[in-house]
Parts: C-alpha cells; structure tokens; sequence
C-alpha cells in the first residue's frame, strides 16, 4: 500500500506535496455524514420506494447529462475551477437536502448532487494526470496516485459511514446534511491552494450522440463485445442497484439507526475490497468464474429469501465486493478488445449507456418494492445476477481478450512498395553463373557471434524500430509480436486478408531484423 | 512469393526464400513448399541464420510490452478511467 520507500526520487516528493491538497480536499468531500441515512431520512420525509426510485432515476440522468459539458469545461476554462463548481454543488445538494421536508425538495437536492459527481468524476482523474504529467514528464506513477486517492476516498467513506451512524442515533436525522456543508466549504478552501497544471492539451471531447451512435455500433456488430459491454452493465446495475437500494431492506427489516452506518461502511469496504482483489490472475480462472458467479446469485437469493438483518447486509456487502472484483478483468477486456481509434468513445460511451440503463432499472425497483416489498424487488436484483452469474462464465475465463472486430475501420491497404526482406545486395545476382539469387553476405547467427540478443540496448533499438514503423505495420506486428495475439484475430480486427496481415508482419519483423543487424554487426542493411 | 514453379531444395534461390520465413513460421505454407524450405534450410546455413534472426526478432518484440510501442497515455488513463466511473458511484 505504501510505496513511498521504494520510489523516493526528488520529483516524487515534489509531486505528493503538490498533491495534498487534492488528497485532503478529496478526503474531506468523502466525509458525507448524510450517506448512511439518507434512505432513513428519505422515508422519514414521505418518501416510498417508488420516490426513492424516481429520485435515484433523476440522479442517473442528470449525471451523463452533465458529464460532457464539464469536461469540456474543465478543458476550456479550469480543472480546478470544475472542482469547485463540483464542491459547490455538493453544498447546494446538502443543504437542500437539509432543509427537506418532501419529497419535490429532495429531488432538487439530488440533482445537484448528480451535479458534483457529473463535474468531479473524470475531472479529478484529469487533473491528477496532468499534475504528475508536469511534475514527472511521465506518466507511470498515475495508477499509484490515484490508487491513493481511491485510499483517502474510501477511508473517509467508511469513517462518515460509522460517524453518520452514530450522529443519527444522537441527533436529528437532517443533523447529518447540515453537519456535511462546512466539510465541503473546507474542501473547496483547501483546493483553492492547489496550484493547477497548465498542461491544457486540447483533448477530444466527442460529442454525447456520437459517443452513443459508436457505442451502438459496436454493441450491434459485435458478437464477443457485446457480452463483456453486457457484463459490464450488468455488473453495474447490481452496484448501484446495491448503492441505492440496498439499504432498503434495513428499512424494510426495521433495523435501528446505528445499523446504516456499518451497512454503508461495509459496502465502501467492499468497494475497495473488491478493487484489490479484481487484478489478480485466479479471477479469470474458469472454477474462480463459476464461483464467484454462483456467489451473486447465491447473495441475490439471501435478498429475497431472508429476514435476518445480519444475512441481508452480508449478502449485500459480498455482492458488493463480487461485482466490483469482476468489474476490473470485464474493463481490461472491454479495452484490450477496442483499438484506440474508437477506444475513448466506446469507454465514456459504455459509461453513459450504464447510466442510461440504470433510469427504467431504479424506476422498476422502486415501483416494486413500493408495490410489494423490498423482498420482491430482490427478485429483479435475482434475475440480473442470474444474467450477470451467466455472462461470466462466458466472458471471465478468457483472460487474454480476444480481439473483436471493427467493422468501422476500412480494410488497410497492403503496403504500396514492398520493401525486399534483405537488400539486394545481400545476395548473387540472377545472372551468376553457380548460384543466382543466392546468398552474397549471408546474415549470422547472432547467439552464435556471441551477441547478447536481449540487452537493454537491443531492446531499445527493437522498441526504436516499432515506435518508427509507419501506423498500419505497426499495427500488425504490435497485435502479432508483442502481444502475441493469434493471426485470425488480427485480420479480423484490422479488417486485412491473409496475405496483406502476413506482409505486413514480414516487412515489420524485417525493419526490426535490419536494425538489429545494424547495432549488432554495424552493418547498414536497408538503404 | 508468387512462383509458379516451386523448385525442391536448394534450387529455389535464397533471395525468394527470405521472403517465406513469415510465411514458415505461422505454419501457412503448403506442405509442398514446406518440405522445399526445409529442405533447403538444411542445406543453406544462411538461410538458417536468417531464420533464426526472424525468430529473434519475433522473441524480442514479445518481451516488450504494449505500452513500451504502443499510445500509452491515453490507454492508461482511459482504461482507469473507465474503471473508476463504474466503481466511484458515492
């Protein structure tokens, strides 16, 4: 967790003093003491499951509505600035929400809370990677900042989880909304003193109707995509079906107060949790599939079948925690099956298609559990994760994504002059008497010059000689040679015929292969 | 690559050779031309030698990693990204 010993250049201390404010400011934003309660306190103003539902619908809309226009905010004017709009909101939201005593003023109140999290998310992530792109000049310490910042955040989750709890068992439930401003109004003081990198590359915001257009595309071509974008949104149904409606059943069980505040903390944990668990390798293991499939149904059946608070909130937790771990190989194959062309499209466009399903899903739940009981809308939560269960049998084991096709990227041409293996000079001419065509200055065996063919230096020259490749060569031999991905897939995925894929990898590997002679043999090999 | 004849062994030049070792090494040439080229390689040694630097070539470039070749940062930062969207609700 704590790298700080092994990686202390000077840049690195730079950068993390750079970034506390961010950490704290992010920090006190997770101090949301209302969270625990808020179903407590939604039912306590009139609320039923069904406005509950409308309410969870309104915030699902409004945030993909509000996504893009911030980012290109953020991009135009001010990262920081966003932040700040973000924190305002979130004050606006608790006040509000505060000051409620129906159902109308708390739906205004979510709104503005779909608000912060439309204009925080993706901004943080910007600004975090271009603080560390200004500091550093790279950008391999993003994962491990962020992974901070996930730290900070789900620490400060889980503590105003637990404190929520218990100022609500103490005080007025609406205590806990008013309780949260001045953390807020901290936080934006702290983010004031943060200085914002000035790195403003102009980034490519695609436009919301394209982003989807694309995604549907995709999602309509593509048979191996379309499960793991279905996996994906299945998989996020439960979460913030969880999220939202999880504390339902305490509400339904009749629990005391004190009991929203570890249920909340225990979803948080598991968050995290399952963040630290999804990298690892079993995950993708066909009987680690079938286990963890079994799991979310099984979790779902407790949700419908029983009354015991304790099962219910653990059943609810280990669903959490299931589906969040499953989320992380799902994402990788999600990316490694997209080629960067459509790459950023299809991410932000699986994300608001997410949101755009959870609408009738949270509407459904609520009506449901309205209607006839929380239990009752278990049964949804038992179908999706029956759906869900089945899709990673499907989808999980295959660790190394396959490559999907991409019906949008036109056929690569075949390269124009095929530029012969080894310069012709290399060999006899057609005309000689003995041996035309054959070897002049043959190549060596390089282990057998006493070469070491993979030094540090020669991998440079390799890595050299890819980076410089024209795009569609190296297109191939980076899918082929350094991914090691089968050829079948690789002509589907650029849309080449066997041939043209197959002289592509020839003239690809020959580029390298006269690099390598030239640094190992100092001979000049292509002209 | 587009002879019509396929002369056995060593009479089919070396400069034509090269031109299958990818060919070769994938496992799509015939079981004809197969048994030429390897019949020829064992008469050639450098043909030999160029197939041993092809399958160097080919070895090396799997120790690199994606990111070593390929857009790193807006791979990394996408692929978090999206990540984090579905695991950050609150």
């Amino acid at each position: 967790m704590n790298g700080d010993g092994v990686r202390s250049r000077p840049a690195g201390d730079v950068l993390r003093r750079r970034l506390l404010p961010l950490y704290a400011a992010t920090f006190l934003q997770g101090l949301a003491l209302w969270v625990p309660i808020e179903k407590l306190f939604m039912t306590s103003i009139g609320f039923d499951a069904a406005g509950i539902g409308v309410m969870a619908a309104v915030y699902a809309a409004v945030v993909p509505i509000v996504e893009v226009p911030s980012g290109v905010l953020a991009d135009r004017w001010s990262r920081r600035g966003v932040l700040i709009i973000a924190a305002a909101a979130a004050i606006v939201s608790v006040v509000v929400g505060g000051l409620s005593y129906d159902v109308t003023t708390y739906l205004v109140s979510a709104m503005f809370l779909g608000v912060f999290f439309a204009m925080q998310s993706g901004t943080l992530e910007s600004i975090v990677y271009d603080t560390i792109l200004e500091e550093t000049g790279g950008s391999e310490d993003f994962e491990l900042t962020i992974g901070r910042v996930r730290l900070v955040e789900s620490v400060a989750l889980v503590a105003s989880a637990l404190a929520g709890g218990v100022v609500a068992e103490v005080a007025p439930l609406r205590l806990t909304y008013f309780l949260t401003a001045p953390l807020l109004v901290a936080a934006c003081v702290v983010l004031l003193t943060f200085r914002e990198p000035q790195l403003h590359k102009a980034e490519e915001v695609q436009p919301l109707r394209r982003q989807i257009a694309t995604t549907y595309r995709t999602l309509l071509q593509r048979g191996r995509l379309r499960l793991v974008v279905a996996l994906t949104i299945v998989g996020s149904l439960l979460l913030q079906g969880m999220v939202e409606f999880g504390p339902l059943w305490l509400v339904a069980l009749a629990v005391p107060a004190f009991w929203y505040g570890p249920h909340w903390a225990g979803l948080t944990a598991a968050m995290g949790l399952g963040g630290l668990v999804g990298p690892h390798r079993w995950v993708t293991r066909r009987w680690a599939a079938a286990l963890i499939a079994a799991a979310t149904v099984g979790c779902c059946v407790v949700l419908v079948m029983s009354r015991s608070a304790p099962l219910v909130v653990g059943a609810q937790v280990l669903l959490t925690l299931l589906v969040v771990a499953v989320s992380i190989p799902v994402m990788r194959q999600l990316h490694d099956a997209v080629p960067s062309t459509i790459r950023a499209g299809v991410a932000s466009g699986v994300g608001t298609l997410t949101w755009l399903t959870f609408v009738p899903f949270a509407l459904v739940i609520g009506l449901i559990s309205d209607r006839a009981g929380v239990e009752d809308a278990g049964w949804l939560f038992l179908a999706i994760a029956a759906a869900a269960g089945i899709l990673m049998l499907v989808v999980l084991p295959r660790a190394p994504a396959e490559l999907a096709e991409v019906p949008e990227l036109a056929p690569l041409p075949a390269p124009k002059e095929v530029e012969p293996t080894f310069a012709a000079s290399r060999f006899l001419p057609p005309d000689d008497p003995e041996w035309p065509g054959h070897w002049a200055i043959p190549p060596q065996v390089w282990d057998d010059l006493g070469i070491r063919v993979d030094g540090d230096e020669a991998m440079a020259e390799v890595q050299a000689a890819i980076v410089e490749m024209p795009m569609d060569l190296r297109h191939v031999v980076v899918l082929r040679d350094v991914e090691d991905r089968p050829a079948q897939q690789v002509r589907a995925a650029l849309g080449l015929a066997p041939e043209a894929e197959r002289a592509m990898l020839h003239q690809a590997r020959g580029r390298i292969r006269a690099r390598l002679e030239r640094h190992f043999e100092g001979r000049p090999d292509v002209e | 690559m587009s002879n019509e004849s396929h002369p056995s062994g060593l009479d089919q030049p070396c400069v034509d050779l090269v031109e299958l070792l990818t060919a070769y090494l994938d496992g799509a040439l015939s079981d004809q031309r197969r048994r030429d080229f390897e019949e020829h390689l064992e008469g050639c040694e450098g043909c030999r030698a160029a197939l041993a630097q092809w399958r160097t070539v080919s070895d090396l470039a799997g120790r690199l990693s994606a990111q070593d070749v390929a857009d790193l940062d807006p791979y990394v930062r996408d692929r978090l990204l999206s990540t984090l969207r579905i695991v950050r609700r609150r």
